[in-house]
């Protein structure tokens, strides 16, 4: 079943910049959706005319099968999570995760059961009577979830849920909403600029870029098989070597590449392309110790950088550069200057279109 | 219903109001300051009422007097009001004293304070008995004049004593504002804390006092009771002259009075301009 | 340096408070001749005239709490609407609207009171509450148009699309979120409206033509003619609401609001 289907919607100010462009979309109900873009692509734009809170000039907007364009906020089965959480400061906790019943006409006796459930899935106890100033951080986010919740929604929208956690709250906040989902079986929205957040969070991702939906598709798709040059390069791709393919094979003034057999996209009959490879996938090795065969080169190291978890070693090779990132004991003796061998294994290649 | 017409809905009572109070009033006035006064069978606009205010030196002399009276009472508020937020910035104890007296004296009316003042200030007042207990005075009349007197001190230290907690408390608001940052970046800049103060915090918060201060000078500008209670009966305040023309048996003496209303106007309007253009370049 | 500082505080506080020092002995003071410091008697009898019936000023005093309550609901009614409407949105012409608002507290009351007087004068209203309740809205509007626009705009309007979102009708949202949370602001701005029509002077005096008797124009006449004992208990009686209000409001006194507190 469908939660939520975009029909090449578009919205433009008046000042003529369009903010999204014809943006077509389905998200599965019981889905965990995540919609990633950097700031300013229109992101806050597309979930506004979601819940409701902006029309779009053009297309359609169903959510679970009914039409809602033009339909007031409250009327909608999508819940924005604003990203302040915005918390009422006169409410009691209980009062917050109560408001949305309280809005429906339901009695004070039927929301405390609601309420209290909300309390228990969100592990709240104890904390009902307290005002919002006089909660922690992650527990602000959570009442914020848990009165998103009690109104049983068909979609959760979430604004950058964890933007103003420090790291191990994210940890814990994303368990949070992954625990939720599997138990409420609600489907989730989640609007971040955060790569690594929608990849752990995200059944699937679409990524957002100045208001168009470049590529919908698993993480792993969109890792390794970025649909264009833009998207490989927002998911922090940074190997992209010009030429051609020719029958199967990668043509470019580094050398011929041999590409996967088993995958062949649309973008592999084009005449002119660029090869990527994630920096992770590329092999490095001393100038002596691997022999130089298929899909490998000759390299000079040209700077490192640790970044604690991983090395960034930048290396060049007939003035054009490339990123290899490895582990720290990989790494271990890597001095700029320093001869090496590259291997780009076939099943991590991959070829977008040239934008020049 | 689009969001232009929910902001024309909630604007509109209150625009409909103020603008038929305050433009019709001084509307009604420019219109009488010409004397068109159809009900009198005036219907033919002239500058009569103009040309004879202005030919006679006691309007200059009551618009000369407002404008010291108000001048000199803004400047030195101003100046006191600015001092005065420096320093409770800077007392421990005591801070939360005087900003609640400061606060107590936004409360009281003028006229309150101009009673006070009187009886201070005159030569039978508090301080006319206290120079006598010290032997400087025999009589009430050696005691110098300081209401209903030509430099309307008595005036000005009323409007001082009203004024400057008025002014101080937007200061003290706007130094809070402000916060220690800026002062701190420029002590370790290399700039003493004085320096700190003149250089960097005085700069910043000119604007908000400079407005403050223009709010101030039109509203002693054009208020009556102050001066009508302290000052001398000639030459008068211009708003004391103004309403005392306006109620002269002589009823065709009251385009004069709307004309010097106009000229009120007049001044405040390049308070007005002069209040926005502060405030903008306040707003950075 | 330090002791500096104490004693100009000492000094401030005292210039501060010292014109209220004689108005409140006055009150209870019989006789009080030059050049004696202190009354020769004390006596309750400038209070008694003032809650006699003879004087007139509990009768002046309820008129000018009429008035003031009045204007203040008309001014709360229609000002606070607009104040939203200037403190959120974002329209066409707000320099213009906001120039509306302004000028009236710039322009000094006598110069548009003079021309309202020959309007009312025609439609009756001179020497009526109503007329003066009218005219005291010349200054009470703007101020409280101005502090509740101040107040709106430093108020985060995601707050009510939360609430839409969860399920509030456009009035739920402001009833049930924006109302509690502007609430404490708009009850000090309602205080500070009473008192700025509480301290009129010239507009009632123009616009009741001597006939709205309220507690200033008693104590100027009784100033002005020399009743120093009658004055003093009436300007105590005169500034005890705004000490009220102070008290009950200093806890939520934003500086914003204090700002524009013309009285």
């Amino acid at each position: 079943m469908t939660a939520l289907r975009l029909d090449a919607i578009s919205k433009g100010y008046t000042s003529g910049s369009t903010v999204i462009d014809r943006v077509s979309l389905d998200v599965a109900a019981g889905e965990i959706f995540a919609l990633l873009g950097p700031s300013g692509s229109g992101k806050t734009t597309l979930v506004k005319m979601i819940a409701g809170f902006e029309e779009p000039d053009r297309g359609g907007i169903e959510i679970a099968g009914q039409s809602c364009l033009g339909q007031a906020p409250e009327r909608r089965g999508a819940v924005l999570v604003f990203q302040d959480l915005l918390l009422f400061p006169h409410l009691s906790v209980t009062d917050n995760i109560g408001f949305g019943l309280k809005m429906r006409g339901m009695t004070p006796a039927d929301r405390s059961a609601k309420v209290t459930e909300m309390i228990a899935l969100l592990q709240l106890h104890g904390l009902g009577g307290r005002k919002p100033s006089e909660l922690s951080g992650g527990q602000q986010q959570r009442v914020a979830l848990a009165r998103a919740l009690a109104v049983s929604p068909d979609i959760l929208l979430l604004d950058e849920p964890m933007s103003g956690l420090d790291q191990h709250l994210r940890e814990e906040m994303g368990q949070t909403i992954l625990g939720l989902q599997s138990r409420t079986g609600v489907t989730i929205i989640l609007i971040t600029h955060d790569q690594a957040e929608a990849a752990t969070m995200a059944d699937r991702i679409g990524v957002l870029l100045e208001g168009r939906l470049e590529q919908v598709g698993p993480p792993r798709e969109l890792y390794n098989r970025p649909a264009s040059a833009a998207v490989a390069q927002f998911l922090g791709g940074r190997n992209f070597i010009p030429g051609q393919v020719r029958s199967g094979i990668f043509e470019s003034g580094l050398g011929h590449f041999a590409l996967p057999e088993t995958s062949a996209g649309p973008t592999w009959s084009a005449a002119k392309g660029l090869l990527t490879i994630r920096p992770e996938a590329v092999r490095l090795a001393p100038a002596a110790g691997m022999p130089l065969h298929e899909n490998c080169l000759s390299a000079q190291v040209t700077a490192t950088r640790f970044t604690g978890t991983a090395v960034f070693v930048t290396t060049a090779t007939e003035g054009q550069s490339l990123y290899v990132a490895l582990s720290p004991q990989d790494a271990a003796g890597l001095q700029p200057g320093d001869a090496v061998k590259l291997h780009l294994p076939a099943d991590a290649l991959w070829v977008v279109p040239n934008p020049a | 219903m689009t969001d232009r017409v929910r902001v024309a809905l909630l604007l509109a009572p209150a625009l409909v109001i103020l603008g038929g109070l305050f433009l019709g009033g001084l509307g009604v006035a420019a219109l009488r300051s010409f004397g068109y006064m159809p009900i009198l069978g005036l219907t033919e606009p002239n500058l009569d009422a103009y040309r004879t205010i202005l030919t006679d030196t006691a309007l200059w002399q009551s618009l000369g007097l407002s404008l010291y009276i108000a001048g000199t009472s803004t400047l030195i508020s101003a100046v006191l009001a600015v001092a005065a937020a420096l320093l409770i910035r800077s007392i421990g104890p005591g801070r939360r004293a005087l900003t609640f007296l400061f606060q107590l004296n936004l409360t009281m009316p003028h006229l309150v304070g101009a009673i006070g003042v009187l009886l201070l200030l005159s030569q039978s007042g508090s301080f006319a008995r206290l120079a006598f207990a010290a032997g400087l005075i025999e009589r009430p009349g050696e005691f110098p004049a300081l209401v209903y007197d030509r430099a309307s001190i008595g005036i000005i230290v009323q409007y001082i004593w009203k004024e400057l907690p008025f002014i101080g408390v937007i200061v003290l608001a706007n130094m809070r504002g402000l916060g220690t940052a800026y002062e701190n970046a420029a002590r370790s800049l290399g700039a003493s804390r004085w320096q700190a103060v003149r250089h960097v915090l005085l700069p910043m918060i000119l604007p908000g006092t400079a407005a403050a201060s223009a709010i101030v000078f039109a509203f002693v500008f054009g208020a009556y009771e102050i001066p009508a209670l302290l000052g001398t009966h000639f030459p008068q305040a211009l708003p004391v002259l103004a309403y005392d023309t306006f109620t002269d048996p002589d009823l065709t003496r009251r385009p004069e009075a709307m004309a010097m209303a106009m000229l009120i106007t007049a001044v405040s309007a390049l308070l007005i301009w002069a209040y926005m253009r502060l405030l903008r370049v306040g707003a950075r | 340096m330090i002791w500096g500082k104490r004693l100009a505080a000492l000094v401030l506080a005292t210039a501060l408070l010292l014109p209220l020092v004689p108005l409140a002995v006055w009150s209870f003071a019989r006789g009080w001749r030059f050049p004696d410091l202190l009354p020769q008697a004390w006596s309750l009898r400038a209070w008694a005239y003032t809650f006699g019936d003879i004087s007139g000023a509990l009768g002046a005093f309820w008129q000018t709490t009429l008035i003031a309550c009045a204007t203040t609901v008309i001014a709360m009614a229609v000002g606070v609407p607009a104040g939203r409407a200037l403190g959120l949105a974002r329209f066409g012409g707000k320099a213009m609207v906001y120039l509306l608002v302004l000028a009236p507290v710039i322009v000094p009351g006598i110069a548009t009171a003079l021309g309202l007087h020959a309007v009312f004068l025609r439609l009756g209203l001179t020497g009526s509450v109503s007329g003066v309740v009218l005219v005291h809205l010349v200054p009470v509007l703007p101020y409280v148009i101005l502090v509740s626009a101040s107040l709106f705009a430093n108020y985060n309007l995601d707050y009510e699309r939360q609430a839409r979102s969860l399920g509030a009708s456009a009035w739920q949202a402001f009833w049930q979120v924006t109302r509690p949370q502007v609430a404490p602001g708009l009850v000090v701005a309602a205080l500070f409206a009473f008192l700025v029509s509480w301290s009129q002077y010239i507009l009632t005096l123009l616009i009741g033509s001597g006939q709205v008797q309220t507690l200033p124009l008693l104590l100027f006449s009784f100033a002005s003619s020399g009743r120093n004992d009658i004055a003093g208990a009436l300007a105590i009686l005169y500034i005890l609401p705004g000490i009220l209000i102070l008290l009950a409001s200093s806890r939520h006194l934003a500086a914003g609001t204090a700002t524009l507190g013309r009285t």
